[in-house]
């Protein structure tokens, strides 16, 4: 068959007319399209960490002649170097020495256990009480309100027969060797059901060395 | 001679007629939507907000064990015609956020049908971005 001259332009619009119609129904095809704009998915910041708990208060009584402390004072392994976890009593120590201008001379007591050599436990526990002395000095209490000394393993509180025991043996004490004690006498008002001082006296106790 | 002549425009005519007839017998009707690659664009992008809380869901977990991840994950898959059906989806390499946070994403993305679906295949590429706050 051979194509007239004038099939041209009809086929042309026959072309025409096919993609009109494909483009009406939108029959068939791919549409590919890409999105430039990201879909946010946002979650809650996370929420702050709870605020910690605040350390449990280090406790330091004064007891009669003594000056008790809630822990033990933490050395370097056969050193006579404060470890910084026993930065913080020693600390709250310092503070209630000066808080308590009536404590006038305290007595800082090493003790060691029966392990190793005795001298040198003697010299340990020494050099243990004088590093405590010299920690609470440098926090600001008066050089002259303490001294220090070491009994070695002289003075156990426990036997020394289980590491328990010898563990409990290794300590720091703080005697009270000089205060001033006050003394009250008071009396109930009748009147107003309010204590009355009466007799107020103070004088300074020395413990025997 | 001329009945040779009109045959060219006879044929033009009934090849048209008979492949709309098809289309219709098969489906293919006015009924459908044709959307516009803008239109189809949008209605895919409305799809996949509409489960949001399913891709939140995703990062949540993510989050639970990494705090810090975020990032984008690039999807594409294929929007099959006259389902709607989300079919094929893959994360793109140019993705940013972990690969669990990607394969969740994906998984979260099959099975999803474009309401009314499309007369033509669709192939979409969508980015989501995660972050938080």
């Amino acid at each position: 068959m051979k194509r007239q001259p004038d099939d041209k332009p009809t086929t042309k619009r026959h072309a025409l007319h096919w993609i009109a119609l494909a483009a009406v129904l939108g029959c068939g095809g791919t549409t590919t399209f890409q999105d430039t704009s990201p879909i946010r998915i946002a979650v809650a910041p996370p929420a702050p960490p709870p605020e910690p708990p605040p350390p449990p208060k280090k406790e330091v009584k004064i007891r009669d002649n003594r000056i008790e402390i809630g822990e033990k004072i933490q050395f370097a392994y056969d050193k006579a170097e404060v470890l910084s976890e026993s930065f913080a009593i020693l600390d709250e120590l310092a503070k209630v020495i000066q808080e308590n201008p009536h404590v006038q001379k305290i007595s800082i007591e090493g003790h060691a256990s029966d392990e190793g050599e005795e001298q040198h436990n003697l010299i340990l526990s020494k050099a243990r009480a004088e590093a405590v002395r010299a920690y609470l000095v440098a926090k600001g209490v008066s050089a002259d309100r303490m001294s220090s000394t070491g009994f070695g393993e002289g003075k156990p509180l426990v036997a020394n027969d289980s590491p328990e025991g010898r563990e409990k043996n290794r300590r720091v004490e703080f005697h009270i060797t000089k205060q001033e004690v006050t003394k009250e006498k008071v009396e109930i008002d009748p009147a107003t059901g309010q204590e009355k001082v009466i007799e107020k006296s103070s004088m300074n106790e020395e413990a025997a060395q | 001679m001329k009945y040779e002549a009109r045959l060219p425009a006879a044929r033009a005519t009934l090849i048209p007629l008979s492949l709309l007839a098809a289309c219709m017998l098969s489906g293919c009707s006015v009924s459908y939507h044709a959307r516009s690659p803008e239109d189809y664009k949008q209605a895919t992008r409305a799809l996949l907000e509409s489960r949001e809380s399913t891709f939140k869901q995703c990062y949540e977990g993510v989050i639970a064990t990494t705090p810090d991840a975020a990032g984008t994950v690039a999807v594409q898959f294929t929007l099959e015609e006259k389902t709607g059906k989300i079919v094929s989806p893959a994360a793109l390499p140019e993705s940013t956020a972990p690969e669990p946070l990607r394969q969740c994403v994906v998984e979260g993305l099959n099975g999803l049908a474009l309401d009314p679906p499309d007369q033509r295949k669709g192939i979409a590429t969508m980015t989501f971005d995660f972050a938080r706050g």
